[in-house]
């Protein structure tokens, strides 16, 4: 344990060594921006992400970081003009506050510095790592606001529906839902848009760690991943809705409402790893067979 | 990896930070105009309006007051009512730092941040005259108080639709250098009828748009031609 940590650190150190400018200039021009996010963004519920993704994103880089000790074509062409492109957003966003701008330069600061100096081959390795720090990015306000609220209206409109058809005295008006003596507005929060990004980044983290050979497979299983994220939180609201109609209001607004969530995020993904399960029993017979 | 390509990389980057740090804007364009006084610029009392001590527009709590001080550097707050005692609620807000962490806050967050429910909110416009208003409409509702608001806000020296124009408006005045000011002017009646009370509160903003000089006018619908 000790070795294999002493062993680690060495390799640290020679990376260092060898790539102390990129590695000082990544820190420069990148630090602040994760000094203000931490303080900021990151903070909030809805992006409380953020930290893990780029945990994840440099975990990524430094298990493949033997690919870039190899001998490489470097495009450095190609390479510099991404660069410079991400360099420009970086500039913009940066000066102006704007941290779609700001956060949305790393990949194509990333993806011009891998392949400028290890070309396409070994890019096509790092893509993945690189395409996953788009999740860090926060998404615009306008696409934030016009898809919570279209979301929030058809889990109002569809929970309204399950449970008149189970026979619960429920009305509804907009995005308020009677139910008894009880009136709830189904927030922002409840529309699950933040729970469907999230979990977006997991599925995909999910399907690019267990390296399927069959693409069909992941395409499967990428696909099911919204769907998923949306009927937990369908789940999720109906549950509340249910929960202040026999425990009443307080109950509802209390610890079981940060409970449910908690509850939606296993509930969903243990529904991405099910599917992944049955998937198995298709693709897998399909190979045995095909050895046979 | 070879070290000559590393230096280049390097370079643009240091370039990067040198320039994110120069571009941004320090010259506030309120510093450059003269001082506003919201009191004295909206007139008390206008083609039938005047000011009416009885009822306070909504308070906030002082966590919030707080927050606003910060962002604005103005507000007013302040009801009218008429002759035939309708009542409409005006508040305004004026921020001369519009830069984006500091931009005003749309009714639509603050109202639901207090406890409102937000039922409805839409784009509309305002005819003034010969020229057009973009604003929104907002229903607001907390228990049994109805409450449609129609506001509009302007960066700089325009009224621009919040959100996406917003945020362009924004980046015009940051990459020249400016930090441009910022007004929103809310006004909301207490009215079951929301059909009405838009029509009401349409009324109000072009009766005392109206009873305002050109140079007040200006700062509240921007260079809006009247």
């Amino acid at each position: 344990m000790l070795n294999a940590l002493k062993a680690n650190g060495f390799l640290l150190l020679e990376c260092l060594k060898k790539a102390w400018l990129i590695i000082l200039g990544l820190l420069i021009v990148y630090f602040p921006t994760f000094y203000k996010l931490s303080n900021t963004l990151w903070n909030q519920d809805e992006n409380a992400h953020g930290p893990i993704i780029l945990l994840v994103v440099l975990f990524l880089f430094w298990q493949k970081r033997d690919l870039f000790k190899g001998e490489s074509r470097p495009a450095f062409f190609s390479g510099s003009i991404i660069f410079i492109a991400g360099l420009i957003f970086y500039v913009v966003g940066a000066s102006q506050d704007i941290l779609l701008l700001e956060v949305g330069s790393l990949p194509f600061v990333l993806l011009g510095l891998v392949l400028g100096f290890k070309g396409w081959q070994i890019t096509k390795l790092f893509l993945f790592p690189i395409l996953f720090t788009l999740f860090m990015v926060p998404l615009p306000g306008f696409l934030v606001d016009s898809l919570t609220g279209s979301l929030k209206r058809h889990i109002s409109e569809l929970s309204e529906t399950i449970l008149y058809y189970f026979g619960y005295p429920v009305a509804r008006q907009g995005v308020m839902i009677m139910i008894g003596p009880f009136k709830l507005l189904v927030a922002d929060a409840c529309s699950g848009m933040h729970s469907i990004f999230s979990l977006s980044a997991v599925g995909i983290l999910y399907i690019y760690l267990m390296d399927y050979k069959h693409s069909s497979r992941n395409w499967l299983i990428a696909m099911t991943i919204v769907p998923i994220a949306f009927f937990a939180n369908l789940c999720r609201v109906i549950a509340l809705i249910l929960i202040t109609y026999y425990l009443g209001d307080e109950v509802g607004q209390g610890f079981l409402h940060g409970f449910t969530g908690i509850f939606l995020f296993v509930v969903a993904l243990c529904s991405l790893f099910l599917v992944d399960k049955i998937l198995s029993l298709i693709y897998d017979r399909k190979t045995s067979l095909r050895k046979a | 990896m070879s070290s000559k390509p590393q230096i280049l990389f390097a370079l643009g980057m240091i370039v990067a930070v040198t320039l994110a740090h120069a571009l941004k804007p320090t010259q506030k364009i309120a510093d450059r105009q003269e001082k506003i006084n919201l009191e004295t610029m909206v007139p008390a009392q206008f083609d039938g309006w005047e000011v009416d001590k009885t009822l306070a527009p909504i308070q906030v709590n002082t966590e919030a007051q707080d927050v606003l001080k910060r962002i604005y550097a103005q507000t007013l707050s302040r009801a009218y009512v008429n002759k035939q005692g309708q009542r409409v609620m005006l508040s305004i807000a004026y921020g001369n730092d519009q830069s984006d962490g500091m931009r005003v806050h749309r009714p639509e967050v603050c109202y639901e941040a207090q406890g409102f429910q937000i039922l409805k909110q839409e784009a509309g416009q305002l005819t003034l005259g010969a020229s057009v208003l973009p604003v929104r409409y907002v229903l607001a509702v907390q228990g049994m108080r109805i409450e449609p608001i129609t506001y509009w806000m302007t960066i700089g020296d325009s009224v621009t639709k919040p959100g996406f124009q917003q945020k362009i408006k924004q980046l015009q005045y940051g990459l020249t250098g400016k930090i441009p000011d910022g007004m929103l002017v809310r006004i909301s009646t207490i009215d079951p009828d929301e059909k009405g009370a838009y029509k009401l509160q349409a009324q109000f903003a072009k009766q005392m748009l109206a009873a305002m000089p050109p140079s007040s006018k200006v700062k509240l619908v921007g260079d809006t031609p009247l």
